[in-house]
């Protein structure tokens, strides 16, 4: 049986956070849990800004998986938000989704020559935001994101897809290609 | 609001009614309908189609074999077409949905008992629910020394994988083969025990395959005549020692020889399991994605691959294979092995202390020791946001074969935009040639590409004399129509079996292109 010290030591980081996390004005109610990849800079910094800290990377994201599907049955946070590797999202929306968690927010982030392009799928007043703070600079992208789950996470009424196109540095362990997304409980 | 999703034929009055009955039978949660936030989880997310195109009209969850028997009075009094699925995690073959929109998921998830481990006579028996994982995790708590053969995937369902012919990587990789034993609910509602399970007090309903009389278990695999709801799986005794290595090949077209070699090593048994030879980007894909060394479009060029391979110390193939046994079998038969595949030029030899930190070392290592993971998924990374869909055709141990079915797939796909990604997953007398389709669901042009060249490939390997065992919901019709000799001679058994076993045709029609009756006339 995996251990909740495999859980912390396994390919993504998570936390469980009681609801105040990176800006004012969330809801302290509502529990998230947080999951960031270990496997690159970007998804490191921003579990950092979670107190996620540096995990071993290891291999398999099974250990962890089956943990989190355990505590979303039992524990049932309102929000789960992550930046990871698209196979890890995968994996964490399908077991979410037995569970009645469905995705409010997609953010696909992928270098280009000279920077990052995003591309979001989320609440129209929450993207307007988020697209505004990442074209602004200079804070990094992995910092923004980390203060936008009060925003991601508000109900709007109305959806939008869009793309913002940022300047920045492509970090040298970077797989190139990375997603966040928020999925909120039924 | 969009219209309400119903079985063909049922109206909205009706399957209102028909909900209500099968409300009673599993209790309210456990009938999910118009509900997007639960019913959206039977969707298939790696569909080249519109994810609502397969899309279920509602989901019951029985938990047992009495209320499977009450689910399926009420199909039969409504004639709802239900849809079975054990763990629905079958991605890249249609995952949970149906293979037609408006089915009732059947889900089984909740019959999730590991009803017997018998440690003596090395086996299990296990209900639908049943993952990988947790049978692993059932005998590793109890230090059982047992291994249970897992598929790539940890989350998937030991019964239902091997009632789709699914096949693993240690020497019991070949599911079916090492099943014993099946409970069994047909339409009717009757519960059948098959094979020596059938004597009244049965003691070897998991021991010997076959009781007396016809052998009835194969015609409740890749079908839709019957509901399993409990199966015995024999368990591998884990051996004294394991050793897992791999060989890398340099060319493309020493498929041809590593195929001659790997033949009589695995025939007469000195490589006894479910050995693979990977193509590079199979094996690469595990550990980096395709925008590391290629930012092009279209296929990834030659001098892109080589650095890649150059990089990632691995060939344009690389045999996985393990060894089995004490240390003095295990030493004997490495000579041979090593003997043999050294005389492919440039092979190169490793064990896991030379790969220490690869992930796709240790993705093989561990399935072809019985240790299911989730590593594979990391594959759909290539290209970002990638779905996939499998073309499996079955190949013969022989070079020739080899390579004409790797030249065809490789030049097909690349004539239509896609990398190769295949393996070689090699069997007793057989090799099932994965390739695995991988594309950008949100690529239109792409999934397309993707179903205009499935169609290509199913065309030319039939002309060719390659048959595909198992296949995504999408094209089951298809496959079926190529098992086509003396005018379907094999397909109209199927039916005549179908129309007897369940006249109403309520259990999973379409299922390997086994349509009810009334279907096949419409």
């Amino acid at each position: 049986m995996s251990t909740r010290r495999d859980f912390l030591f396994s390919v993504l980081a998570t936390a469980a956070l009681p609801g105040a996390v990176g800006a004012a004005g969330f809801d302290r109610s509502n529990p998230v849990r947080v999951i960031a990849e270990t496997a690159c800079a970007d998804a490191r910094a921003f579990g950092g800004h979670f107190s996620l800290g540096k995990r071993t990377p290891s291999i398999d994201p099974s250990n962890f998986l089956f943990s989190l599907e355990r505590e979303l049955a039992s524990e049932r946070p309102t929000f789960v938000y992550g930046l990871t590797r698209e196979s890890n999202r995968f994996l964490v929306e399908q077991c979410a989704g037995a569970y009645g968690y469905r995705r409010v927010y997609l953010g696909d982030h992928r270098y280009r020559k000279g920077g990052l392009l995003h591309c979001l799928e989320g609440g129209t007043t929450a993207l307007d935001e988020l697209a505004r703070s990442f074209g602004r600079g200079p804070m990094r992208w992995t910092g923004i994101l980390s203060q936008a789950l009060p925003l991601l996470s508000r109900a709007d009424p109305g959806t939008q897809r869009l793309e913002v196109f940022a300047a920045t540095r492509r970090p040298a362990d970077s797989s190139g290609h990375l997603v966040s997304w928020l999925l909120r409980s039924a | 609001m969009a219209a309400p999703v119903l079985p063909d034929g049922i109206d909205v009055l009706t399957f209102d009614a028909a909900c209500e009955e099968l409300r009673a039978v599993v209790g309210p949660e456990w009938l999910i309908r118009d509900n997007e936030q639960h019913l959206g989880s039977y969707r298939d997310p790696y569909s080249p189609n519109a994810i609502d195109a397969n899309a279920p009209s509602a989901a019951v969850a029985p938990k047992d074999v009495g209320e499977v028997q009450g689910v399926l009075a009420v199909a039969r009094k409504y004639k709802i077409p239900l849809w079975t699925i054990s763990t629905g995690r079958n991605f890249g073959y249609g995952g949970p949905a149906p293979r037609k929109a408006g089915c009732v998921v059947l889900d089984l998830k909740r019959l999730n008992r590991i009803v017997e481990v018998n440690e003596k006579h090395a086996y299990a028996v296990v209900e639908p629910g049943v993952s990988y994982h947790e049978l692993h995790q059932y005998l590793q708590q109890r230090n059982i020394k047992l291994w249970a053969d897992p598929a790539a995937p940890a989350w998937g369902g030991v019964l239902g994988n091997c009632a789709d012919r699914g096949v693993g990587y240690t020497p019991y990789g070949e599911h079916f083969m090492v099943q014993c034993g099946m409970q069994v609910v047909l339409a009717d509602g009757t519960v059948v025990e098959t094979g020596m399970g059938a004597a009244a007090a049965a003691t070897t309903g998991n021991l010997y395959k076959y009781g007396h009389g016809p052998w009835v278990d194969g015609i409740f695999t890749q079908s839709n005549f019957g509901v399993i709801t409990q199966m015995g799986i024999w368990l591998l005794p884990e051996p004294p020692g394991y050793r897992p290595y791999m060989v890398t090949f340099p060319e493309e077209d020493d498929i041809h020889q590593i195929t001659e070699l790997i033949r009589p090593l695995k025939i007469n048994m000195l490589i006894p399991n479910a050995a693979t030879t990977v193509g590079l980007i199979w094996e690469a894909a595990v550990k980096v994605t395709k925008a590391q060394y290629y930012t092009g479009k279209g296929v990834m060029p030659d001098s892109a691959r080589k650095k890649m391979a150059a990089n990632l110390k691995v060939g344009n193939w690389n045999f996985y294979g393990a060894l089995y046994g004490p240390e003095a079998i295990m030493d004997n038969n490495w000579k041979v092995i090593q003997d043999s595949l050294s005389q492919v030029s440039g092979a190169k030899f490793y064990f896991a202390e030379d790969r220490k930190g690869d992930a796709a070392f240790d993705y093989r290592a561990k399935v072809m020791r019985g240790t299911p993971n989730m590593t594979e998924f990391g594959l759909l990374n290539w290209l970002g946001a990638g779905s996939h869909i499998d073309f499996s055709p079955i190949s013969p141990v022989n070079g020739d074969s080899a390579l004409e079915q790797f030249h065809f797939m490789r030049d097909k796909c690349h004539e239509f935009g896609f990398d190769y990604i295949g393996e070689f997953l090699v069997g007793w007398r057989d090799m099932h040639h994965i390739l695995m389709l991988v594309f950008d669901r949100n690529d239109e042009e792409q999934k397309r590409a993707v179903k205009a060249l499935f169609r290509v490939l199913v065309e030319e390997a039939t002309r060719q004399g390659y048959g595909e065992y198992r296949t995504h919901i999408e094209y089951m019709d298809m496959i079926a129509g190529t098992y086509n000799w003396n005018n379907r001679a094999l397909y109209r058994i199927n039916e005549a079996i179908k129309d007897v076993l369940d006249p109403d045709g309520i259990l999973s029609p379409g299922k390997s292109g086994i349509w009810p009756r009334d279907a096949r006339k419409s």
